[in-house]
């Protein structure tokens, strides 16, 4: 008789109006291991570790812990039950101090007990130290770092001696460095007897350290497997439902007579939180040259001293074509043939209230294909938008519809072909991937090298090691505003290197 | 818009029914309300009168709001334009039809406009919040206003609080059709000019390529500025197009019934002006209608104090308010619909 599960799924249904966010999740993670759950956006993923933990209520179906049904009215129950979950956007109070966040969950005290603070914290200090977590226990948790932030989190689950931890994509937001730091932890834990369930969509990740996994595709399961009956071939098949290209593949031509189209010297940039020093660089047409960095490192001020220099206080010369741009405005900016994908689509990128023509004109708008005599020109518009909705294949095909229905890959999608619609010389490419599922990624990228070939200059700004290396024919690594490190593709790519360097570590 | 009719009948019932705490009967009150907005021509007639400023200052407010912003300033801004409309009349009485009108209402369009570019200035360059300036910016024209109307240019016939007369060829009345439709009554052909004003406001903000620019920056300011588009140019442009709109109640009030500046001539229109745009939820057409529909009310209960000893004329905000919270919760309906179908 195999041993009753930790968790186990059996017929689980969840839907928010029409939208069926599970259906029928049938899955069971063992006792005592690292079990991945991994799928695209809007899989499921989410949805089914939120009825694990309480958050949500299954419609049909129930959920067994250690083989009783679980009842959770809310995540408090799961908790009592041994339940502790890691959150993709920390739960933290940011002003407070580390030591007063875990102690919000203390729950054996009351309104009007003094809170013995020198215990508790004499207490977590030992439970640090069994992991070796080093944390300044006493200043805000807004100035500490995310991989600390995340490791107060752990602690805030070890704290209640859960059994069962729920990760929500824990790497998303940390360094390769800290994502070593964590996945040893988590095999720390594991061997501790506790079960560990992590949601990503990152399949290396599952490959090198979960023991089991289970793909979700479009709210229903479609492949539970032991890790080693599986490979990442397999696993992305799943998630997509169709095999994907190899892009290392995909041509790469020389473009010949590249010339100089963008360069940067000497820019410095002092902004609240961060800043840009001395940093220069040049970027040739038929070229991707990518920027690596953990988020939060001066990519921020990097691009919006390229889209909207007059906004900063910035030192320094940023050329297009020759021309000085540091003083000119966006609009001016974009018309000497330069274009963005932007780093955070939702907040820069779209009208999510509004249908996909109006999106897709946004920006070109006094073009004088969708603009005569100050009136909108709606025959070509929609013309247009209808064209590059088929050719960039974004569903669903309707031009009215508005851009908040679609998914994150359609709207990128939809970001992208706007972009390139006038064949642009630069092409401002940050984190275009972020929020996308993976067959929109592929396309994304494609497009970018198609681009590339055609002779257009890409600067590439991301925080992911494997998009940089698939794309970039150089690589520059930012560190805390400077550029600390550079690679080339003819020497090939040393991920470890790239890694550290994005870590400080050069 | 079903919606948005329930929540306007939900307003009115219960607010009618809350005068059976008066011991009234709300029938009767309904039927008064009534009887007072439409009975008559004349009757109609000033109901009409009131719509036109309403109409007016509802644009005003939705076209700052498409843009983003909350304009509490249409008050002041209609104050300032029909002052700057009134005094050229008085400076230069000689000037003839149409020419003096046409001037009169270009002055007044301008200084509204620039009121309401004081705010959009501000917004933009020094990021001072709009709705604390027009608030602020209301109490100042008030003050100017009193003052010039008081001491500069005070009525020598009068012992009122109004200006002098504006010159004879500032008057629409010998050539308005609407005028003599309802005669006796203060309404004007403005009420032509404030219809096809909305009807211009939604082709501006719906098929230029300007009015594109003005709801994005609505929107998503971030995407704006991204896309090239200058939120602050945008939102300093909003701010004097609301601020002309309202500039536009000086045809109705000065040229086309009194001729003169009365202190206190403004039953609160920039202020109704807010309620008729969330009424018609911005929409440059629902704006006629609620402007129409405030316009009515406000008519109708001039007669309360008359036909009733319980009830006054002030019950008309009780239902304007309530109408407007009928109208306004529909959000609350399909987001408690959303609540029931989680659990």
């Amino acid at each position: 008789m195999t041993p009753t599960p930790a968790v186990e799924f059996v017929g689980v249904h969840k839907a928010f109006g029409e939208f069926h966010a599970a259906e029928d999740l049938h899955f069971k993670i063992a006792e005592g291991c690292i079990h991945a759950i991994v799928g695209e956006n809007g899989a499921g993923k989410s949805t089914s570790m939120k009825l694990l933990f309480g958050f949500y209520r299954p419609d049909k179906g129930h959920i067994k812990v250690r083989g009783a049904v679980a009842k959770f009215q809310s995540p408090a129950d799961a908790m009592t039950c041994g339940i502790g979950m890691v959150h993709q956007h920390f739960m933290l109070a940011e002003t407070h101090s580390a030591l007063d966040n875990i102690l919000l969950f203390e729950k054996n005290t009351s309104a009007f007990q003094k809170l013995n603070r020198k215990e508790h914290k004499e207490r977590l200090q030992n439970l640090a130290a069994e992991y070796q977590f080093h944390i300044d226990w006493d200043s805000p948790i807004g100035q500490l770092s995310v991989g600390t932030q995340q490791r107060i989190e752990l602690l805030k689950i070890l704290s209640q001696n859960s059994k069962i931890i729920i990760l929500d994509e824990p790497t998303a937001v940390l360094t390769p460095l800290e994502i070593v730091d964590l996945f040893r932890n988590l095999q720390k834990l594991k061997k501790e007897g506790r079960t560990i369930i992590i949601i990503t969509h990152k399949l290396k990740e599952v490959m090198n350290n979960a023991d089991s996994v289970t793909v979700l595709r479009g709210g229903r399961v479609v492949a539970n497997s032991s890790i080693h009956q599986t490979s990442i071939e397999q696993l992305a098949e799943h998630m997509v439902g169709r095999k994907l290209k190899n892009l290392d593949s995909h041509p790469r031509l020389k473009v010949s007579d590249q010339k100089s189209i963008l360069k940067i010297s000497r820019l410095n940039v002092q902004n609240k939180f961060s800043a840009l020093k001395n940093l220069s660089l040049e970027l040739k047409s038929g070229e991707i040259l990518g920027i690596a960095g953990v988020e939060g490192n001066g990519q921020d001020e990097l691009i919006q001293s390229l889209l909207s220099p007059r906004s900063l206080k910035l030192k320094g010369q940023i050329e297009i074509n020759s021309i000085s741009s540091v003083r000119l405005s966006t609009a001016r900016i974009r018309s000497l043939g330069f274009s963005a994908f932007p780093e955070d689509r939702l907040r820069y990128g779209v009208l999510t209230s509004r249908p996909a023509y109006e999106n897709f004109i946004l920006g070109y708008q006094r073009s004088r294909e969708y603009s005569q005599f100050g009136f909108l020109r709606f025959k070509n518009i929609f013309k247009k938008t209808a064209a590059a909705m088929e050719s960039f294949d974004i569903r669903p095909r309707q031009i009215e519809k508005s851009v908040g229905s679609m998914s994150g890959g359609n709207q990128q999608k939809l970001v992208v072909a706007r972009e390139l619609q006038t064949n642009p010389q630069i092409i401002l490419a940050a984190k275009p991937t972020r929020g996308v599922d993976i067959g929109a990624v592929e396309f994304i990228h494609e497009q970018l090298l198609n681009s590339r070939n055609s002779g257009a200059a890409v600067l590439l700004v991301s925080s992911e090691l494997e998009e940089l290396m698939t794309l970039a024919d150089r690589i520059l690594v930012l560190f805390k505003g400077q550029l600390v490190a550079e690679f080339d593709r003819k020497n090939g790519y040393n991920e470890i290197a790239i890694g550290s360097a994005m870590g400080g570590h050069t | 818009m079903k919606k948005t009719l329930a929540g306007f009948f939900l307003g009115l019932i219960f607010a009618l029914s809350l005068t059976l705490f008066a011991g009234e009967n709300p029938l009767y009150i309904a039927s008064i309300l009534f009887k007072s907005a439409f009975g008559s021509r004349y009757d109609l007639g000033l109901t009409l009168f009131y719509t036109t400023p309403l109409v007016f200052c509802g644009l005003s407010v939705a076209v700052a709001f498409h843009a983003g912003l909350f304009n509490i300033g249409a008050e002041g801004q209609l104050t300032m334009a029909t002052l700057a409309a009134t005094a050229l009349g008085v400076a230069l009485p000689s000037l003839s039809f149409p020419f003096a009108p046409l001037l009169a209402l270009m002055v007044a369009l301008l200084v509204g406009a620039l009121w309401g570019f004081i705010a959009g200035w501000l917004k933009a360059v020094r990021g001072s919040h709009e709705v604390v300036v027009t608030i602020m910016l209301n109490f100042i024209a008030a003050g100017i206003a009193s003052w010039f109307v008081l001491h500069v240019m005070p009525n020598p016939n009068s012992q009122n609080p109004e200006s002098a007369l504006v010159g004879s060829g500032y008057m629409l009345k010998d050539y308005d059709p609407i005028a003599r439709f309802f005669p006796d009554t203060p309404v004007s052909m403005a009420l032509i000019v404030a219809i096809m004003t909305a009807i211009g406001v939604w082709v501006l903000l719906w098929k230029t390529t300007f009015g594109f620019e003005l709801r994005t920056v609505g929107y998503n300011p971030d995407a704006a500025n991204r896309a090239g588009i200058s939120e602050k140019n945008i939102k300093i442009i909003a701010l004097c197009l609301a601020g002309a709109l309202a500039g536009f109640v000086s045809l109705s009030e000065v040229m086309g019934s009194s001729g003169q500046f009365k202190i206190g001539f403004s039953a609160d229109y920039g202020f109704v002006g807010i309620a008729v745009a969330l009424l018609a939820r911005n929409h440059p057409i629902g704006v006629i209608f609620a402007a129409f529909l405030m316009g009515a009310l406000h008519k109708g209960a001039s007669d309360l104090d008359l036909e009733t000893t319980t009830i006054t004329r002030d019950f008309s905000k009780i239902i304007q308010s309530l109408i407007i919270l009928g109208v306004t919760s529909h959000g609350l309906w399909s987001w408690s619909n959303r609540r029931r179908k989680d659990k």
